[in-house]
């Protein structure tokens, strides 16, 4: 789509390669520019507080992410009580047609603060009125009753979830509030920031520190880069709330906490129909799916399992249990195979789960291959991994041009030996004794 | 039918074409400049619109007047019948917002004094800012009703409304179907594919896809530029002044090497290394 | 069913040399004509040897309905035709420059991309100036019919289409003649297995090492014992910077050997014959295969249906007699025959008009009798007989035999043999033909080559590695409907993207346990597939082309 001269530090394109024209522009004082002035509303010198957080929801149930941003924001607003002293709060927001009760799990999952509005128009996401509604909210309009537990114009920081809906809603929201968005964030900190830029500081050459500021880190450049965003006041012209969207899996939740105490508010608006323009007539949920990505470690199985593929498929799931965060792949060969396996494991040879080219691409921090070959079309599903660990009886494998750690050994003598000692290294730092450890004598 | 697409530059991000410095910062100068790949799909479905139901395709940009390449570009590799830049020097180094504020006033200018608008086409994030927001915040700016990430479409001429599929993420992944009357504004999704069942319509299509390419070749005859005293805007909110967001910093996001060379381990006594990988993501003991 | 269908006077399924002349000829009449081909463009399908010949005495020539085709196609045309007798390292070369110029007006070698692309445009000129046009990425899936009756199609792609003809010009694996009833997939004899590597090679390079001009070419076939025995021969075509080197076997005996096919083609290319045009180098563009169908066997005498008719490949009009291998040519002779007959029978109430006509004119123009000679019917009831075959062997085998073979004055009498198109004709497709004879003639009369030939082809792998695929993920067009070993186990080796200790292939066994007992099962990954259509006859599938645009896509062909 359009623009993102918002991620290019060097001040523009356009001086460098147009010609006269401009020059004749900038006398020309005497036009009345207006249209777009209906569009700004910012602040000057505004107050700001709280850290908001937009709680998505999907058939009545809070999405992961909205827990994952509230254990984030939490995190974040504590650290900023520590460093300036100042107690903000978190404030989750939210809209739907029966949302108290996912208001009080938003508490539980760290918000001081659960803003709701319910209506029955509301149970899927529609841009306006959602849009509008959220900007209410966040500007503390409404009733004395749903707005007396806040003492400043707009939020200072708000997030929301970097999925479809919730980017559309932080790009309109952002918008309405005329503030700025770093969109598809995967880190957050807040850190003051000393700004050389003449736009933001009202005079060239001076350098000016600015406190309480959110940086917003994004891969970015069809991710060959990570960028740091700022969204900063102008002299004359407040971009507050800094806004971020927030790529679902890059934060942890907090384990929720029933007994955390916290205010649950009901909003207040009247919503013209005007704003249901756009009629949602039927939606459908997708097959599920096994996603293989952003997962800690991958096991994959290839072909070396044939002897006993049962027993292999086993084994390759005992290994990925015993990681906190892995997942089972499979090659193509897999797929395709005439293995008979057994009904627990069956699943688990299907489609869904092949890496490769065809399959799905995967770049975990640790990729173990055990009997796989190393075809390149499963090669490049899995190069982008850290660490690869190959576990073939071929010293010739291909997989060996492409891994970090060989070990040149039968699938089945060597997995379960890994799992064991998977299992016991919590306790014990000196991998060696744990191989040899207590386990085999239970 | 009457559409108008939103296409933009980017870095031609393809192998072989895009140009890192030492540092693995991208060097813009040494970068060329093609058309986002996803605003293909935006132009797509403003062609199936003008297969399917007639009418007339137009391409907007906002950017340096290099940018015109793009629009000859994007009336080239799919089709547009003619070509409008927003161009000038107080536009540059928008962000977003201000980016959609001008982009909002360029469309508001073609419905009032071109033609009226039945939908504006717009294709999901850029190669090079990855933001996601200008179709929205371009919207916003307009009011129109929206739908975005749309996978396919449908219009009803006699009703005026438009019928769309649209990818929902959450847990678990929907398809939406919409229904909006028009004038509208439809962002497309990276899965959007123009659908032609029947013969005709895809004879059609490729006649209009033969025509492109010569037209194209006159581009500078089809091409409408507008700057910021055209589009009644006032500098101090439009370009770098009018952009809330700015960048702190650039890293290089580090790739896995490629160059892989395998430390043979012999599982008898050597897989002690291998363990040493593996212990940070074991699973918490007594699980 | 058929109400408010899409509506053509003509639909044309494939854009081969068939389909192209078909549609050509046909909005020459002004026949408003939809051309419907699967690949993303025409000829990215599609796999020849090469050779296009135009004949003397045939009623229509490429040329003929494409001006300028040989201009801007085709590559080289053959000005030296040899064929080489090889056994061991001793070989026997005979010129057939007689053999290859009889009835022949011009022969270039063409690469089908290249070919097939730019005869798509062609017809996509003539037929959009008469209300049609060509369409890729469309796969016709079945026929339509109404009350029985044949009047349309059906396609993955695209809501059905009814017509006053349709033409199969949908090539060697035609999914229409088998809907139709017209042809079956069952015996492996009636089928020969392509297989062709396209190599890299400087146009100066081949100037010289073939001692030709830039505008000639060479055309090298080659016989004898060089294939474990397996029926069938080799090629080399120049190209204009490349050349096409294969083989094509008879695809019974290819099973019966079990032979790889890509061991095969290695063979040829790792032979100390080409040591000296390699010069120890080789760069292999592109790896590719097709099932030939055998015209003495398969060309049907009738071949239409209703509104149906079969041209080319599909109808099994490719002539496959010694050494020459004419399968274009006799496609694009029956593509424009159809058109004309259909030309003549529009309007005519009775379907089948256009068909009957259609046969007519292939009887009367000779085209049949090329196809199917019956000097072939005659000889070949005693010639494939096994005891006779086993009688010939065995008096060629004893001394007397290579005694015969041996002597100077056969030799001659052998070369003219060769380049005699009667006898040629009458080869029985038996060992004898393939391999006894040219090994005999070799060891006889040929000169031993002393060249080393250290090129290495490429792996399986890294043939499947280098090709280009359009996976239609989770949509496989081929199912195995029996995995026993004995219904389909032949595949493995046959298909030529398989092989028996390669994991990586279409086709592969495994021995499975179950219960105890161990039974040998054939598994089938059709991603590498480069839809030969080998396995539909060998082995017990469920085989369909791929949707359009789908697969495996050719760049040279
Ligand atoms: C167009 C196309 C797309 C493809 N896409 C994909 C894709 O997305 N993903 C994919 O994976 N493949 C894909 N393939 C297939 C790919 O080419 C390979 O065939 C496949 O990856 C091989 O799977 P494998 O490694 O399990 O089997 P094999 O190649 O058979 O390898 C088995 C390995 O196991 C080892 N082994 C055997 N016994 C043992 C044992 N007891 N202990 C340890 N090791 C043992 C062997 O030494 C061997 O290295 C694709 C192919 C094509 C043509
Ligand atoms: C290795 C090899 C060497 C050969 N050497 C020679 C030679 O030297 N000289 C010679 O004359 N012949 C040669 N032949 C034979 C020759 O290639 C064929 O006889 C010729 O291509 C037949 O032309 P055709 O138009 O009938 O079919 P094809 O050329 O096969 O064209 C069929 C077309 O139909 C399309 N199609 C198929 N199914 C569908 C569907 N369902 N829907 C839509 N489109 C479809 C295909 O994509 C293709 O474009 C050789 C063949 C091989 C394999
Ligand atoms: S799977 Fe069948 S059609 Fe495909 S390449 Fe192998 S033999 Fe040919």
């Amino acid at each position: 789509m359009t623009t993102n001269d918002d991620s290019e530090p060097e001040p523009d394109e356009t001086e460098s390669d147009d010609g006269e024209p401009n020059e004749t522009e900038s006398d020309d004082g005497l036009s009345h520019p207006t249209r777009d002035k209906k569009h700004v509303r910012a602040l000057t010198d505004g107050d700001y507080a709280d850290m908001w957080v937009f709680c998505e929801t999907q058939g009545g149930e809070l999405l992961e992410v909205s827990k994952e941003m509230l254990g984030k924001a939490r995190a974040l607003m504590d650290q900023f009580e520590e460093d300036y002293g100042d107690e903000e709060d978190v404030v989750a927001f939210l809209m739907g047609d029966d949302c108290e009760g996912l208001a009080e799990e938003c508490i539980a999952y760290g918000a001081d603060v659960a803003v709701y509005h319910d209506d029955e128009r509301l149970e899927r996401f529609l841009h306006k009125p959602y849009t509008e509604i959220a900007a209410h909210m966040a500007r503390g309009e409404g009733t004395v009753e749903s707005t007396d537990w806040r003492e400043y114009d707009e939020p200072r920081y708000i997030l929301f979830p970097a999925t479809n809906n919730g980017r559309d809603l932080s790009a309109k929201v952002q918008a309405e509030l005329d503030s700025g968005l770093a969109s598809d964030c995967s880190d957050l900190f807040i850190e003051e920031n000393e700004v050389s830029n003449p736009v933001k500081t009202g005079e060239p050459g001076v350098k000016k520190t600015v406190e309480k500021v959110l940086h917003m880190k994004r891969p970015d450049f069809s991710g060959f880069e990570y960028s740091t965003i700022l969204c900063l006041d102008n002299p004359d012209r407040d971009f507050h709330p800094q806004g971020a969207s927030v790529i679902p899996g890059s934060f942890e939740p907090l384990e929720p906490d029933s007994d955390r105490e916290g205010l649950v508010v009901e909003h207040e608006m009247d919503i013209p129909d005007d704003w249901f323009r756009v009629e949602i007539t039927d939606y459908d949920r997708l097959e599920a799916g096994i996603d293989l990505t952003g997962h800690d470690v991958i096991v994959c199985l290839g072909r070396g399992i044939a002897d006993d593929p049962t027993a292999g498929m086993e084994l390759g799931l005992d290994l990925v249990d015993a990681f906190e965060d892995a997942e089972l792949g499979i090659t193509r060969g897999i797929v395709t195979s005439s293995y008979q396996f057994e009904g627990h494991v069956e699943a688990y040879s299907k489609e869904e789960r092949q890496i490769g080219e065809t399959g799905q691409v995967v770049a975990p921090d640790l990729y173990i291959a055990a009997g796989v070959s190393g075809a390149v079309q499963h090669k490049v599903g899995m190069d982008e991994s850290d660490t690869v660990v190959a576990i073939n009886t071929d010293t010739d494998a291909r997989i060996g041009d492409f891994s970090d750690y060989f070990i040149e050994g039968d699938l089945f003598e060597v997995l379960p030996r890994l799992t064991a000692a998977v299992e016991a290294g919590e306790t014990a730092l000196e991998p060696e004794a744990v191989a040899d450890g207590g386990d085999d004598d239970d | 039918m009457r559409s108008i697409v939103l296409t933009k530059g980017v870095p031609d991000f393809s192998e072989g074409a895009v140009s890192f410095d030492e540092d693995g910062h991208l060097e813009r100068g040494k970068t060329p400049t093609v058309m986002n790949p996803n605003d293909e799909l935006a132009l797509e479905a403003a062609l199936q619109t003008k297969v399917r139901h007639g009418g007339h395709v137009s391409g907007i940009s906002m950017g340096p007047p290099g940018y015109a390449d793009v629009l000859q570009d994007a009336m080239a590799s799919v089709y547009t019948d003619d070509s409008y830049l927003l161009s000038d020097r107080e536009l540059a180094a928008s962000d977003t917002w201000a980016t959609a504020i001008t982009l909002s006033a360029g469309l508001e200018k073609y419905d009032e004094e071109v033609a009226d608008v039945d939908i504006v086409f717009a294709g999901f994030k850029t190669a090079d800012g990855e933001t996601g927001q200008t179709g929205p915040q371009t919207c916003w700016a307009l009011d129109w009703p929206i739908v975005t990430h749309v996978v396919a479409l449908d219009i009803d001429p006699e009703e005026r409304t438009l019928r769309a599929k649209r990818l929902v993420e959450g847990d678990v992944d929907e398809i939406e179907t919409v229904e909006v009357p028009l004038p509208c504004f439809v962002v497309t999704d990276p899965e959007f594919e123009p659908t032609y069942r029947t013969a005709s319509h895809r004879l059609t299509h490729k006649e209009l896809r033969a025509e492109t390419e010569e037209r194209a070749a006159e581009h500078d005859d089809h091409l409408t530029t507008w700057d910021h005293t055209d589009l009644n805007l006032d500098p101090d909110y439009i370009g770098l002044d009018g952009s809330p967001t700015i960048v702190s910093s650039v890293d290089p996001i580090p790739k896995a090497s490629s160059d892989r060379e395998a430390t043979m381990l012999d599982p008898e006594d050597g897989m002690g290394e291998v363990l040493e990988e593996m212990q940070p993501y074991a699973a918490e003991a007594g699980e | 069913m058929t109400d408010g269908a899409e509506h053509y006077e003509a639909v044309v399924v494939g854009c081969g040399p068939g389909g192209a002349a078909a549609a050509a000829r046909l909005a020459d009449h002004g026949v408003e004509t939809l051309v419907l081909e699967r690949g993303t463009e025409a000829g990215s399908k599609n796999v020849s040897g090469g050779l296009l010949y135009a004949e003397d005495s045939a009623p229509y020539t490429l040329e003929d309905l494409f001006d300028g085709v040989r201009e801007e196609a085709t590559e080289r045309p053959v000005t030296d035709y040899y064929i080489h007798n090889v056994a061991g390292n001793s070989v026997k070369t005979y010129d057939l420059g007689d053999l290859h110029e009889h009835d022949t007006d011009w022969c270039d070698a063409v690469l089908r991309r290249q070919l097939d692309s730019w005869l798509e445009k062609r017809v996509h000129e003539k037929t959009s100036e008469v209300g049609g046009g060509v369409l890729t990425n469309v796969r016709v899936n079945g026929l339509l019919r109404e009350d029985g009756e044949i009047v349309g199609v059906t396609c993955d792609e695209l809501d059905p289409i009814t017509a006053d003809l349709i033409v199969a010009a949908d090539g060697v694996n035609s999914e229409l003649a088998r809907d139709a009833g017209l042809m079956d997939w069952e015996e492996p004899d009636e089928w020969f297995q392509g297989v062709k590597a396209v190599v890299d090679m400087d146009p100066d390079a081949i100037d010289d090492r073939f001692d030709i001009g830039p505008n000639e070419g060479a055309a090298h076939l080659f016989s004898g014992d060089l294939f474990e025995d397996v029926r069938g021969g080799g090629f080399l075509y120049t190209n204009e910077d490349s050349l096409s080197i294969g083989t094509v076997f008879h695809l019974d005996s290819l099973v019966e050997r079990e032979a790889e096919p890509h061991e095969l083609l290695d063979a040829l290319l790792t032979h100390p014959l080409l040591a000296g045009w390699f010069k120890n180098e080789y760069r292999e563009r592109e790896y590719a295969a097709k099932l030939v169908p055998d015209s003495k066997k398969v060309a049907h005498r009738e071949p239409y249906r209703d509104r149906l008719v079969l041209v080319g490949d599909a109808a099994g009009q490719m002539q496959a007699q010694g050494p020459i291998i004419k399968g274009m040519n006799h496609a694009v002779t029956a593509g424009a025959l159809a058109a004309d007959a259909f030309a003549v029978t529009r309007g005519n109430a009775d379907p089948e008009a256009a068909g009957r006509r259609y046969a007519k004119l292939l009887e009367d123009s000779g085209t049949m009798d090329k196809l199917r000679p019956r000097r072939y019917e005659l000889t070949r009831t005693v010639g494939e007989h096994d005891a006779v075959t086993n009688a010939v062997e065995r008096v060629l085998e004893s001394r007397l035999g290579s005694l015969a073979v041996g002597n100077p004055i056969a030799d001659r009498l052998l070369q003219r043999a060769y380049n005699s198109p009667f006898l040629v004709s009458m080869l029985p497709d038996t060992e004898t033909g393939y391999v006894s004879l040219p090994t005999l003639i070799a060891e006889e009369h040929g000169k031993t080559i002393y060249w080393e030939n250290e090129i290495e082809p490429p792996t399986l792998a890294e043939r499947i590695g280098d090709l280009t695929y359009d996976t239609d993920v989770g949509n496989p067009h081929i199912e195995l409907r029996d995995q026993s070993a004995a219904a389909s186990g032949a595949a493995v080796s046959a298909c030529p993207v398989s092989a028996r200790d390669f994991g990586g292939g279409c086709y592969r066994t495994e021995a499975v346990k179950t219960n105890g007992t161990e039974e040998t099962l054939v598994s089938l990954d059709t991603q590498p597939c480069v839809e030969c259509g080998t396995c539909a006859v060998v082995a017990d599938t469920e085989w369909e082309h791929p949707r359009g645009g789908k697969g495996v896509e050719y760049r040279e062909g």
